[in-house]
């Protein structure tokens, strides 16, 4: 757990560290939403609503879905831009290397976004306070850990929107789709009773209208007009269905679309090797090598291995090279066992397994062949 | 069969003698490719791997390298393109895309015996044959500036199917060996590589540099010496620092365009930077341990996936990783570029 909060922290600490050296991306950050707050301020002039029960009028309304849009423009939109970054920069397979899995990499890049966008969030609301006299409620301090919560029901979108930059890589209309909809049917800009009663179901159904609700309440202690249990049902359920069902759908999309990519040895053992019993024993007393296809090239610090048929490169960390080099003369499988054992330190057993694992993957992407003795 | 060389008439005739990514070039006088200087004789040709400017005979050799004939890059003066593709008997694979948002804007597609078509939005096409010896343009007539997809995009290509590796790096030759700088758009690839040449460096090419393989090194070949610095950087130059950058020749995109006097003989390849931003001072870090996976993304050209071309690419990112030294150089956005390349030249001195 300790290893996972320092990678998550070193990924937060990179993040921060490129968006800080953007000297002007914090004021540009600040100036939009200030000037979109000025738009709505006097607009609000001009409008007498009588379905607009807020402190403040229908500035004191819309205040809270501009604080709203500003959160998912920033979190959501970043997202899947990050990730097509890494897809068009050729490193995206740094996420399935990851010591802690794709999900896990793509989580770690979403937490700066969020962090960015929580802190925007809570400056345009001192801005309206400040210079256009919000009347913000006691109850404010509370709106934090409430959008925390929200924001976990914002999460399955981000994975869903990731999980589309890889399978179609371009899904910038999608994002805007998805802000534009929440805009609507989530009650952000306008009331949602103003909805036609044909679509009215949508805001009811979703997590973001009861959100936006109960921000609203707390920030400038608007009437809440649905129930807590009501409101905090109808966010638990998609915060229960929706995180494992995207982080699933994010994974697969990862996997599967993503260049290949060897495990590490280390991935490895904790894997259920594919081989059964008895095509491991085969396997161990096999011979194999690496057919004309496939070039293998020794790095410091990782071994490349490319598929000329395919095009495709793998990387094996230093320990899966060394076992490809020893494999390769070896005149079977098991009989490089005891002198990598003696190597690494480790017992027979636990190098064989790691061998078998390792065989196996490369056997199933072409990148060895197993050689008849006769041929060979 | 006739091949694509021979099909069109005026080979040899009526063309002007140019160098560039490696390649001895033949060009249409009608084809004013920027970032091209016509030879004078002095400049070294080399065929891959036979580099005579750096590689040293061994005793009892043959040492004459066998003639490789010149790339001829013609003005497509009727249909010819259109006819070549349209008498295609198998269906033309895409090898390579690039979009802007959801528009196309370069596409690169395949097929025997035609060769590699190019094509550019608002630039045109360029037909390239599979052994690079001939590279056929059909212009867009709106767009004055169209040849310089020759230089930036099909003479690369063209040299990767003669055997070069041509890397996406700003290069510059100093001290007698070719420093390289990789990084992202808008790193300061070109503002680094402006100050270099500024203190005494000759450009090998603003964009894209042609490695080849050699006996025991890597050789450097100038790519298109167009040298395009932003305009607000172009304006802190003195008059004596934009003459030391070459002929200033015209703005695109608002950047100013300055082209060198001389294309540089070709160079051993000496290091490469990994430009990267951050917050602090200047911060030179010598790789011992390079990422072969970022080098490979360094590699210009993803249109070629023949086994040859795969196989020296990755050959080529092996002896980056082995020959040369390769330093990740962190640098503030804001950076001066003359401190920095002063602290670059103090570093490799």
């Amino acid at each position: 757990m300790r290893l996972w909060g320092d990678a998550m922290w070193g990924i937060v600490r990179r993040d921060a560290i490129l968006f800080a050296s953007y000297r002007t991306q914090f004021a540009s950050q600040i100036l939009g939403p200030l000037f979109t707050i000025t738009l709505f301020y006097y607009i609000s002039h001009l409008l007498t609503a009588r379905t607009i029960h807020s402190p403040g009028g229908y500035f004191g309304f819309v205040i809270i879905g501009l604080v709203i849009v500003q959160i998912l423009t920033l979190s959501l939109g970043i997202m899947p831009l990050t990730v097509r970054q890494e897809l068009v920069s050729g490193t995206i397979e740094r996420f399935l290397v990851s010591a802690h899995g794709p999900v896990n990499g793509i989580i770690g890049t979403m937490l700066f976004p969020l962090i960015n966008a929580m802190l925007t969030g809570i400056l345009m609301l001192g801005l309206a306070t400040i210079i256009f006299g919000l009347p913000l409620a006691a109850t404010a301090a509370l709106a934090i850990p409430v959008s925390l919560l929200g924001m976990l029901a914002f999460m399955p979108f981000a994975f869903i929107l990731v999980a589309l930059v890889m399978a179609f890589k371009q899904i910038s209309n999608a994002t805007q789709f998805i802000i534009a909809g929440v805009g609507i049917i989530g009650g952000l800009y306008f009331p949602i009773a103003v909805l036609p009663s044909w679509i009215r179901w949508a805001s009811e159904v979703q997590p973001f209208t009861p959100a936006t609700d109960l921000l609203r309440h707390l920030l400038v202690d608007a009437p809440h007009i649905r129930r807590e249990w009501i409101c905090s049902s109808s966010w638990a359920s998609p915060r229960c269905c929706c995180p494992p069902a995207s982080c699933c759908c994010a994974r697969r999309s990862v996997t599967v679309n993503a260049p290949a990519r060897l495990p590490s040895t280390e991935q490895s053992r904790s894997r259920r090797s594919p081989v059964t019993s008895s095509s491991t024993n085969d396997l161990l007393t096999a011979r194999v090598r690496m057919p004309q296809h496939v070039v293998c090239r020794s790095f410091v610090a990782e071994t490349v291995v490319l598929n000329l048929e395919t095009g495709q490169y793998h990387g094996l960390n230093p320990t899966a090279g060394r076992m490809l080099q020893a494999l390769h003369a070896a005149p079977s499988v098991g009989a490089v066992a005891p002198e990598l054992a003696g190597e690494y330190g480790v017992e027979r057993e636990q190098i064989e397994r790691d061998l078998l694992a390792l065989a196996n993957g490369l056997l199933e992407r072409g990148l060895i062949e197993t050689v008849d003795d006769d041929a060979g | 069969m006739t091949t694509p060389a021979e099909a069109l008439p005026g080979t040899g005739r009526d063309e002007l003698r140019y160098t560039a990514f490696g390649l001895e070039l033949r060009i249409d006088p009608r084809i004013a490719v920027p970032g091209l200087v016509e030879d004078d004789g002095s400049s070294a040709i080399s065929n891959p791997g036979q580099s005579e400017a750096i590689a040293k005979p061994r005793e009892g050799e043959d040492h004459t390298p066998p003639v490789q004939p010149p790339s001829h890059v013609r003005l497509d003066g009727g249909e010819e393109v259109r006819r070549r593709w349209g008498a295609l008997t198998v269906a033309p694979v895409r090898t390579r895309e690039v979009r802007f948002g959801e528009t196309l804007i370069r596409s690169v597609d395949f097929a025997e015996p035609a060769g590699y078509l190019l094509w550019a939005r608002e630039y045109g096409r360029v037909l390239i044959s599979s052994d690079g010896l001939e590279l056929l343009c059909e212009p867009d007539p709106a767009n004055e500036d169209w040849a310089s997809i020759v230089s930036s995009q099909a003479l690369p290509l063209a040299a990767t199917l003669r055997g070069f590796e041509v890397v996406h790096a700003s290069g510059v030759v100093l001290d007698g060996q070719a420093v390289l700088i990789t990084g992202p758009a808008g790193a300061g690839k070109t503002s680094l590589a402006a100050a270099l040449v500024r203190i005494g460096g000759a450009l090998l090419s603003d964009d894209a540099v042609a490695l080849e393989p050699s006996a025991d090194t890597l050789v450097a070949h100038a790519g298109s010496l167009a040298l395009q610095l932003r305009a607000a950087e172009d304006e802190r130059l003195s008059p004596r620092e934009r003459t030391a950058l070459g002929e200033p020749t015209g703005s695109i995109e608002g950047k100013r365009r300055y082209t060198s006097r001389r294309t540089p003989s070709p160079a051993p390849f000496g290091c490469l930077f990994l430009l990267e931003r951050s917050m602090r001072e200047p911060v030179i870090e010598e790789l011992v341990a390079v990422d072969p996976f970022e080098l490979l993304a360094s590699t210009f050209n993803l249109s070629v996936h023949t086994p040859e071309r795969l196989r020296r690419q990755l050959d080529v990112v092996a002896a980056i990783a082995s020959h040369g030294q390769v330093y990740r150089l962190r640098v503030q956005p804001d950076v001066d570029a003359t401190e920095l390349a002063a602290v670059v030249h103090e570093h490799l001195a």
